[in-house]
């Protein structure tokens, strides 16, 4: 009577698709261009050699390059968390008007283009800048635009947390007899430690591979590693030395990310167990009042005067104002094409990058969220490399790796492809928590309702999660505007983007050329603050993954 | 007609199901009882589809279900938190299953708006199902369950987050459905109440296995050993030794309709017991509460054995009071 029906295996060639084309993508853009900066450090020369390393150890200028790298990412860490805690403490401790807008503007400088950042300190600290001092080509500037860059990432971070510790803890320390002073070191500090040491990770770790910034405000004075593989590959054309130095980076990279997530395993345990406690509370008195307006005042003035003189700046003409640099942007003038058009290839290759980005990320952050195994945990780690992989490396990798079976690097398509690997890690990162909250009864509903696998997807899954799909388009989108350090290798002369336009520009003597580079760099800065704005509509809750 | 043979289920150490036998026939409404941790919902979780078993088999009317995917089965199964869709309205939910076997879009609304009507939500269609109560969710569950007429229904604790008062109405009205529309259904519920009162077959599960089936009254009659005893709420269980139709118990002699002999278990049923002067059996008081129909006594006998019992007589006897008592033969059940 009973019939034995064909077995069937529904869902493998799905899961096929799912790990294939991903890994495709990273393994043939990703691997393969590092793998090859790693064979090119070593045989560049024809036949096995150290001698790119060794010129590392020996050469004052590559020796110093490390040295630097090393020391300014470490001094402006510590600027970085000395300057935001007061701001850190009063996001956490007090409640005040127009406290949700004041903590997404401070996001704003964090997902600004790091040319836009260089740029506006070149205009802020520059000879005609409103202080009047010139700390271009200084330390400074370099270090000033760091802690600008990172504010916000203490001021979340470790304010995340202390919003979250007990109050208790301290009004029993006081009454314990401990000074405000002593209270903060002994209590507050040493619970605050994880966030602190997550915050600080973060800072060493984008710090460390700097580029944009120390380009554009260091001048020839200054270089990190990331810099110096630029100049090696583009001006000395040494590419063993360049690959050489790339290998080096990725080695201080992957050891500072084990270091840290080796810190966070330890760490995360005894974190879940405190309680969430709303503690915000107005200032009360003159002293907690001029504290926090005092606070406030200073992060507004610290991260909105760069960006108004930028903008301002962009206005002057001669000694009034106007609109000359904007309407100068149609005309070709010395550059090769006209700046103009850098807005139109920008924005062109970043739907291009939010596409890719969104395809791959998707299919990648299914792969992590559904299919919970060995396989999917080591792919979860694999994606987060490239965000851990330098741009600069990115960029270098497609120059020497991108030549074999076709030769695809003066093809465009490479521009978006190196902006979506960027934004991948971001996009999966948005993604697998929504879908792995998505309840699995859900889809045993509709699977007993007749619907197949494919068709739960599309009709439970995708409506679930669709406005992750957007934040994670949206972050895509920005990326690719200010992408600049892979897009400076592969960007072909005639189709800049806009990040690009504008360091040609700074690169170029004549206040005309300046003023329009201020201006390139204001429209940038409008489309990124737009599109992360767009982002905070559809968001839920903190940023906290980055 | 579902045929289960054998089934084994295991996670890892722990065997959730142990070669369970069972069979639903046309029509019929089954209904699994049993505590939880017994199985049930594994068991139907297995039926639907969405867990594989480590042996046995599954047949519908013949034909084997087990390489069948749980979408091409055929089976409706409303889930214990109902799992209705969020970004769905009530009617899009349960028109889930009718767009699934690719009826016509005016058939689908026909179709959503007479189900809709069975479970006694007319004109639902367009409410946001974040907005209703849970008694209105669990009808949209059902409606989705029922839309696409599964050829079996399966329902896992369909009643099991409602208020008392609710649960009992809709167990009238489900059972009403179910019969008036002759759907064959499988019924997952750990509370007896609702079991006996929906059902016309009972399984009792425990441990992953069946530890008895029959219809509600053979199973209320005579539960097959002490533990479906006890889990009936049949408390009172004592040793006896039986001669010629008597039982000779630490408090005394009770009659019995059966012809078993020797040492057994007794069960004595807690509407076994009324208060009179003739009966046999003497004891005192120990506590008194109200129940509505009846009263719950617990009576200390000599021998210190404790008897619970329903009494829905008057005047009810206070606590410390000495009653004598009789037993009706009827209501004693003698275990092997």
């Amino acid at each position: 009577m009973i019939r034995q029906d064909r077995p069937k295996r529904p869902g493998r060639l799905r899961r096929f698709v799912l790990i294939a084309i991903p890994l495709g993508f990273l393994g043939y853009f990703f691997i393969y261009p590092v793998a090859s900066i790693l064979g090119i450090s070593l045989f560049g020369e024809g036949g096995f050699s150290f001698s790119a390393f060794s010129a590392i150890a020996v050469r004052p200028s590559l020796r110093g390059a490390i040295w630097f790298t090393l020391w300014q990412a470490t001094a402006s860490t510590l600027a970085t968390l000395m300057i935001a805690m007061p701001a850190a403490y009063v996001f956490a401790r007090f409640a005040f008007p127009g406290k949700s807008f004041f903590r997404a503007a401070i996001t704003v400088p964090f997902v600004l283009p790091t040319v836009v950042v260089g740029a506006a300190y070149l205009a802020m600290l520059g000879p005609d800048g409103p202080l009047g001092i010139d700390l271009r080509q200084t330390i400074w500037a370099i270090l000033i635009a760091h802690v600008f860059y990172n504010y916000a990432v203490v001021v979340r971070t470790v304010g995340g947390l202390w919003a979250h510790l007990d109050p208790r803890l301290e009004e029993a320390a006081r009454m314990l007899g401990a000074g405000r002073w002593r209270t903060f070191r002994e209590v507050s500090l040493p619970l605050l430690r994880p966030a602190i040491a997550a915050a600080a990770s973060i800072v060493f770790l984008f710090t460390f591979t700097s580029f944009g910034v120390v380009l554009i405000l260091g001048g020839f004075e200054f270089s990190t590693i990331e810099v110096e593989i630029w100049r090696q590959t583009t001006a000395f054309l040494d590419l063993p030395v360049a690959g050489a130095l790339a290998v080096v980076q990725l080695v201080g990279i992957s050891s500072i990310l084990v270091a840290y997530s080796r810190y966070q395993e330890r760490r995360s345990t005894e974190l879940q167990l405190r309680p969430v406690v709303e503690v915000a509370h107005p200032p009360r008195g003159w002293r907690e009042t001029g504290l926090v307006w005092g606070v406030l005042g200073f992060t507004g003035l610290f991260l909105g005067s760069p960006l108004a003189v930028l903008a301002g700046r962009s206005l002057r003409v001669g000694d009034g104002y106007g609109l000359d640099a904007y309407r100068s942007l149609g005309k070709a003038g010395s550059s090769l094409v006209a700046p103009a058009e850098a807005i139109g290839n920008s924005a062109l290759f970043a739907v291009a990058a939010t596409v890719i980005a969104l395809i791959i990320g998707t299919m990648a952050a299914g792969l992590i969220a559904y299919h919970r195994s060995a396989v999917s945990r080591w792919f979860d780690v694999l994606l987060m490399l490239p965000l851990g992989t330098s741009a600069v490396t990115i960029g270098f990798g497609f120059l020497v790796a991108l030549d074999t079976p076709i030769d695809l690097r003066t093809a465009p398509i490479l521009v978006p492809i190196a902006h979506a690997l960027v934004a991948i890690p971001f996009v999966v990162r948005t993604e697998v928590p929504v879908m792995r909250s998505v309840r699995t009864r859900l889809r045993e509903a509709g699977a007993v309702l007749g619907a197949p696998p494919g068709r739960v997807w599309r009709e439970i899954d995708l409506p679930l999660i669709f406005r992750s799909m957007l934040v994670g388009a949206g972050f895509a989108f920005a990326i690719s505007l200010g992408e600049f350090g892979a897009t400076s290798f592969i960007a072909r002369p005639d189709a800049p983007t806009l990040p690009v336009a504008i360091f040609r520009l700074l690169g170029r003597a004549g206040a005309a050329n300046f003023s329009q580079a201020m201006a390139l760099s204001t429209i940038l800065m409008g489309l990124t603050a737009f599109s992360i704005l767009a982002i905070e509509r559809f968001r839920i809750g903190e940023m906290g993954e980055f | 007609m579902l045929e289960v043979q054998n089934l084994t289920v295991r996670f890892g150490e722990k065997t959730a199901l142990d070669r369970v036998d069972l069979t639903v026939t046309d029509g019929e409404i089954l209904a699994v009882l049993g505590p939880s941790g017994s199985g049930k919902t594994t068991l139907l979780r297995v039926i639907a589809g969405l867990q594989a078993p480590e042996s046995g088999s599954l047949a519908w009317d013949g034909q084997r279900l087990d390489n069948v995917a749980s979408h091409e089965r055929g089976f409706g199964l409303m889930f214990q938190d109902y799992a209705l869709f969020p970004h769905r309205t009530v009617a899009g939910n349960v028109a889930f299953g009718l767009r699934m076997a690719h009826m016509p879009g005016d058939r689908i609304q026909e179709r959503v708006a007479v189900v809709l009507d069975w479970v006694g939500l007319p004109g639902y269609q367009d409410r946001s199902v974040g907005n209703l109560s849970g008694g209105e969710q669990q009808r949209v569950a059902l409606a989705r369950a029922l839309a696409p007429a599964p050829r079996m229904l399966m329902l896992d604790e369909p009643v099991g987050s409602l208020d008392r008062g609710m649960r009992e109405r809709l167990v009238g009205e489900l059972r009403h459905l179910f019969v008036e529309r002759g759907i064959t259904t499988l019924y997952v519920t750990h509370d007896q109440e609702e079991a006996f009162g929906l059902a016309d077959r009972i399984v009792i599960m425990k441990d992953g296995t069946v530890a008895q089936e029959g219809t509600p009254e053979q199973v209320w009659h005579k539960p097959g050993d002490e533990w479906v005893a006890r889990f009936l709420g049949f408390d009172n269980i004592i040793d006896a030794t039986i001669t010629g139709g008597v039982a000779d118990t630490s408090f005394g002699s009770v009659a019995i309709a059966s012809d078993a002999s020797g040492s057994h278990r007794l069960v004595i049923r807690p509407d076994a017991f009324t208060v009179s002067e003739a009966g046999t059996v003497r004891g005192t008081v120990v506590t008194r509460s109200f129940r509505g129909g009846h009263f719950q006594l617990r009576v200390s006998t000599p021998s210190g054995v404790l008897l619970d019992m329903e009494i829905d007589q008057h005047p009810v006897p206070d606590v410390g009071q000495t009653v004598n008592l009789a037993i009706d033969p009827d209501a004693v059940v003698v275990l092997d």
